[in-house]
């Protein structure tokens, strides 16, 4: 019978907890490797005497995980070249406290999804606007939102780190405001030390859109407006660099440029699906995280995938958990009760499934919520479906801002979302 | 003899230590340019370089001082990248060569404890070659 990856790890732990005591009772640490093979490694010398390894448990392991195994079952200390960094590495997750397992899970991405949130100096407030699919308005919103924002007098800050699909930098910067560069430019320059402050100076761009004297919508573009290298540069900056991942290098270029600008709140334009950069926006940048979704099948489906790897290995969803909010988008104009109405509860049975204590409310600290609480991750904050906003290019059609219909479509989201995120800070 | 990067580096490494913790300089600093050379080439075997059935590398015979950037124009794509942000884009043995086993014990004269101007820097490129095998061989590298 052929062992599939995921029946690997289950015999694997299952192998392990039912031979606990012949492994020597010690804390073990599975390693799943690259290829997804998996190992144990043991903090103990190799043994000498090949009658004193246990030869049984190694057939039985081979046998249980079939490819997935390796022939040497066993990674012993002295076989490893730095076993501090195996065995106190910081992506090692804890899957059974008794008997003892640890599991340390090597990826070739991805590995963001589980990492801790990397603290901010600046205190600065960020929110993610975030899809698991494209297409269900979010950049749109992105723009109204910061326009309503700086009208009434806030500083707003944007970064489009859409960086396979830029855009947002366009919607709201015309050529003659767009910056000479953009984030891609500070990804490789940073890589090789120069990441000066003329650079960041001059990655940033000024909306005209805002017509209030004292807000503002400051642009950090995916690019530079004269940029003729971008696949070149693209296809480096992923890099991570020794004693720096990338989101710590993201993370670095964030508060370098909140130093800059001072702004009021930061909009943070992630790529949409299950891709690093959103891992990193979501979880590691103390973001609040808008989770735009329309009520389709095939969108639950894709967040329950992304919510069952954050229940299956939970160490750090603490940390961001209380920061995630389902945005309903692009509301269609018929039967609108009904459709949120089986939005909420579509998004209600995925975190119930998913992410919610199963406790009873009886204990305090439960991550828990009725189906109708308002301020649930789950309740869905909302916008309307809305002709003016098709083809939104405000740069050259300045009267898609008209009041009517920004608040036609926007008006409940607008005011939802900002007592949200700033509270009574709103002047 | 057989060639076994990955053995040899471990063994280059843990002697350098040795030597270095017992401040012989000279041959601590030999060491931990061999250690170096021959973790890389454990992990450019690990990235599919062609090997003789000896296990030598049948091209990249050079020492560390030349093969750190050979390295990095060697390593490509997602599984190489991984690696590549391990090590510095300056190479940190290009003052090191094989050569120095002839040298002067005297020209690695050093006053007191480390660090050592000359021994320390190769001691921490090497420590991080180290890390770097550690990483791939819990990826199944090496």
């Amino acid at each position: 019978m052929i062992i599939r990856f995921q029946k690997a790890l289950e015999n694997a732990i299952e192998l392990v907890k039912q031979h606990y005591a012949d492994l020597g009772g010690l804390p073990v640490l599975l390693v799943r490797d690259l290829y997804g093979r998996i190992r144990i490694a043991l903090p103990i010398e190799a043994p000498t005497d090949e009658t004193t390894q246990p030869d049984d448990f190694a057939a039985l392991f081979r046998q249980a995980l079939g490819h997935f195994s390796y022939q040497s079952v066993f990674l012993y200390r002295d076989e490893l070249f730095d076993s501090d960094a195996l065995f106190n590495s910081r992506d090692k997750i804890t899957i059974s406290k008794t008997p003892h397992i640890d599991l340390l899970d090597r990826q070739i991405t991805g590995q963001d999804w589980l990492r801790q949130p990397i603290a901010s100096q600046t205190g600065i407030q960020r929110v993610t606007l975030f899809g698991i699919k494209g297409g269900v308005g979010r950049s749109t919103a992105l723009a109204v939102w910061a326009w309503y924002l700086a009208q009434q007098g806030k500083r707003v800050l944007i970064l489009d780190l859409d960086l396979e699909s830029p855009g947002i930098g366009q919607t709201l910067l015309p050529e003659s405001n767009a910056p000479d560069f953009g984030i891609i430019d500070w990804l490789v320059e940073e890589a090789v030390e120069q990441a000066d402050e003329s650079l960041l100076r001059e990655m940033v761009g000024t909306s005209p859109l805002v017509s209030s004297a004292i807000g503002d919508i400051r642009i950090v573009p995916a690019s530079g407006i004269q940029e003729k290298d971008y696949i070149a540069k693209l296809s480096r900056a992923y890099m991570e660099l020794s004693g720096a991942d990338f989101a710590e290098r993201l993370s670095r270029l964030l508060q370098a440029l909140e130093k800059q600008e001072k702004p009021d709140i930061v909009l943070l334009d992630s790529r949409a699906g299950m891709h690093d950069i959103a891992a990193i926006t979501i979880t590691r940048l103390n973001a609040y995280a808008l989770l735009f979704a329309l009520n389709t099948p095939q969108t639950w489906r894709a967040y329950r995938l992304l919510f069952q790897h954050w229940q299956k290995y939970p160490p750090n969803l603490a940390l961001f958990r209380d920061n995630l909010k389902i945005v309903a988008g692009m509301v269609p104009e018929i039967d609108r009760a009904h459709y949120l109405e089986s939005c909420r509860e579509s998004a209600y049975n995925l975190f119930m499934d998913t992410l919610y204590d199963k406790t009873s409310n009886e204990v305090e600290e439960a991550f828990n919520f009725d189906e109708k609480a308002i301020d649930a991750p789950h309740y869905p904050l909302k916008f309307y479906w809305h002709r003016a906003f098709q083809e939104f290019d405000p740069v050259s059609n300045n009267e898609v801002f008209n009041e009517n219909a920004v608040l036609e479509a926007y008006g409940t989201f607008l005011k939802e979302i900002t007592n949200l995120v700033l509270g009574n800070k709103l002047a | 003899m057989n060639t076994d990067y990955k053995n040899a580096a471990r063994r280059h490494y843990e002697d350098a230590e040795i030597l270095f913790n017992r401040l012989r300089w000279a041959n601590a600093d030999q060491l931990y340019g061999l250690a170096a050379e021959c973790g890389l080439k454990a992990m450019m075997v690990g990235l599919g370089a062609r090997t003789k059935s000896s296990g030598d590398l049948k091209k990249h015979s050079v020492h560390i001082n030349k093969l750190w950037n050979e390295f990095m124009t060697f390593a490509n794509g997602r599984n190489g990248a991984k690696y590549v942000g391990y090590l510095s884009s300056n190479n940190p043995f290009q003052d090191w060569d094989v050569s120095q086993r002839y040298a002067k014990t005297s020209e690695f004269h050093h006053r007191g404890a480390p660090p050592h101007p000359r021994v320390s820097p190769h001691q921490a490129a090497a420590t991080i070659v180290k890390k770097m095998l550690q990483q791939a061989q819990s990826d199944g590298l090496v």
